[in-house]
């Protein structure tokens, strides 16, 4: 992966040909007048050459002495404009070099996050190979021997604890190879409110019967390109964890709107700027520790207890949301649920289409 | 009854397999490696080869493309711990593409391996206990 970061030009130097000429202009009418002032008879065989006859006076060459000062007060003028000028060229560019230092670090960033998830999925890819091999025999042999009609009921317990163990190690393996092959499948033309109405009702057979999921969804979101299975495992992964994060009681709202997003908001959020379809999955949980906040998309990363969460489930969907072109992030304060909100960019409009 | 050729480098696997697969009353004979299905295949004339995609030598991928070429009647159940191609689904396109008739993902629950064998080998009876409800 490589990645190029542009940093704005130079700003021009700045020009100095004017000063010089606004100096060099002062000057010459200093010079006259200094030697008007200083040397009446000089001033006068100018003016005699010129004005033919004409009496010059002392009170008019003082009167000139105005001309100085305004042609100094003029040129001043010019200089200071100059300088704030020259004040407001260096303040944008620092503001610039600024603004392209932090995008560089935080690109940066986004690589070496990017690179981490790289090697460990190449790394959950092989150890997922290697531990399927495994599973194989283990979940043969003990369905094989559950099956049989002579064995001894604590055998049979004991066969199904073997199975179950090894179907959750089977769970966490299927999660390591979605995670290591986050988004190969090929995206398509998706009206997302239209699709997210079948996926959220399809998702909510798998939910407890005390969970309610309320929904609310913008038709104008629109058309956006991802891959329906992989939309599919985000929104159910997310209802489960809301689920899971409420003891499977309580209400989980599910929203799709249309925001816009301007140059600032989406260079922070490290996407282009655009109309993107927003999708927020709301549980009334616990909500999440400031400590865990950081770490939520982390893979391995989970705050279930052993046995219950591979850890994998968020860093699948922060995969796939990144594949998409779109971002997600979470919102929670203790005692107030967490709320997850993804970003996906619209290719038009549903009215537009 | 089907006769079953079974290709698996991990011993382990093909003893549980074997196991099961025999018990339901087919005919298993087993390979450690591609190359040992291609010298077997006349002795045995299996009607469906069990292949694991990723064994030494010549892998799952090979096997099924010569096997095709010399044996197209045979069925083939390709079988995959996945994760090697760093992608189970590629894996499943490019076993498909040589030729495999199924592609089944390890580990797999007997109930759903005896129903595969099932229908890819209809005539050979055997007795099944899947069920197809």
């Amino acid at each position: 992966m490589s990645v190029t970061i542009s940093t704005p030009p130079p700003a021009a130097p700045p020009r100095l040909s004017a000063a010089i000429k606004d100096l060099i202009a002062c000057a010459i009418a200093f010079v006259v007048m200094l030697l008007a002032f200083v040397s009446i008879d000089f001033i006068e065989m100018i003016f005699e050459a010129t004005r033919a006859h004409e009496d010059w006076e002392l009170d008019e060459v003082l009167a000139a002495i105005p001309s100085v000062v305004l042609a100094a007060a003029w040129f001043s003028y010019r200089r200071w404009r100059e300088v704030a000028q020259l004040n407001r060229t260096l303040s944008r560019t620092v503001s610039e070099l600024e603004a392209a230092h932090a995008l560089r670090q935080r690109m940066e960033r986004q690589l070496r996050e990017s690179q981490k998830l790289e090697a460990m999925g190449k790394l959950a890819g092989g150890l997922a190979h290697e531990l399927n091999n495994v599973l194989q025999p283990i979940v043969t042999l003990a369905q094989h021997s559950a099956d049989r009609d002579d064995i001894p009921p604590e055998t049979r317990t004991k066969m199904a604890h073997i199975l179950s163990a090894a179907s959750h190690g089977s769970d966490i393996v299927r999660d390591v190879l979605t995670f290591a092959s986050g988004g190969i499948r090929e995206p398509e033309r998706l009206d997302l409110a239209m699709a997210l109405k079948d996926i959220v009702a399809y998702s909510c057979e798998n939910l407890a019967e005390t969970v309610t999921v309320e929904t609310r969804f913008d038709a104008d979101a629109g058309l956006v390109s991802l891959n329906r299975v992989e939309l599919t495992q985000v929104i159910a992964n997310l209802l489960s964890n809301a689920a899971d994060a409420m003891g499977h009681r309580g209400q989980i709202s599910v929203e799709l709107d249309v925001c816009h997003l301007d140059e600032s908001i989406a260079e922070f959020k490290g996407l282009a700027a655009g109309r993107y379809a927003r999708i927020t999955v709301a549980d009334q949980g616990p909500g999440i520790s400031p400590d865990a906040m950081g770490r939520v998309f982390d893979p391995f990363f989970t705050t279930k207890d052993a046995g219950e969460g591979t850890g994998l489930g968020l860093a699948v969907v922060h995969g796939l949301v990144r594949d998409w072109g779109g971002s997600i992030a979470v919102q929670s304060s203790v005692g107030h649920g967490a709320a997850f909100e993804i970003l996906v960019p619209q290719l038009e409009s549903a009215r537009g289409a | 009854m089907a006769v079953i050729l079974l290709a698996d480098d991990d011993e382990r696997v093909r003893f549980a397999l074997a196991l099961v697969l025999r018990d339901a009353g087919h005919e298993v004979h087993e390979a450690d490696y591609g190359g040992a299905v291609l010298q077997s295949m006349d002795a045995v004339r299996p009607d469906l080869v069990i292949a694991d995609l990723f064994m030494p030598e010549m892998d799952g991928i090979e096997l099924i493309k010569r096997l095709r070429k010399t044996r197209s009647d045979v069925r083939i159940l390709a079988i995959s711990g996945g994760g090697m191609h760093n992608d189970p689904g590629m894996a499943t396109s490019l076993a498909k593409l040589a030729g495999a008739d199924r592609v089944m993902a390890k580990p797999i629950e007997n109930e759903v391996l005896l129903r595969e064998v099932a229908e890819l080998v209809p005539d050979a009876g055997g007795q099944q206990s899947a069920d197809d409800s």
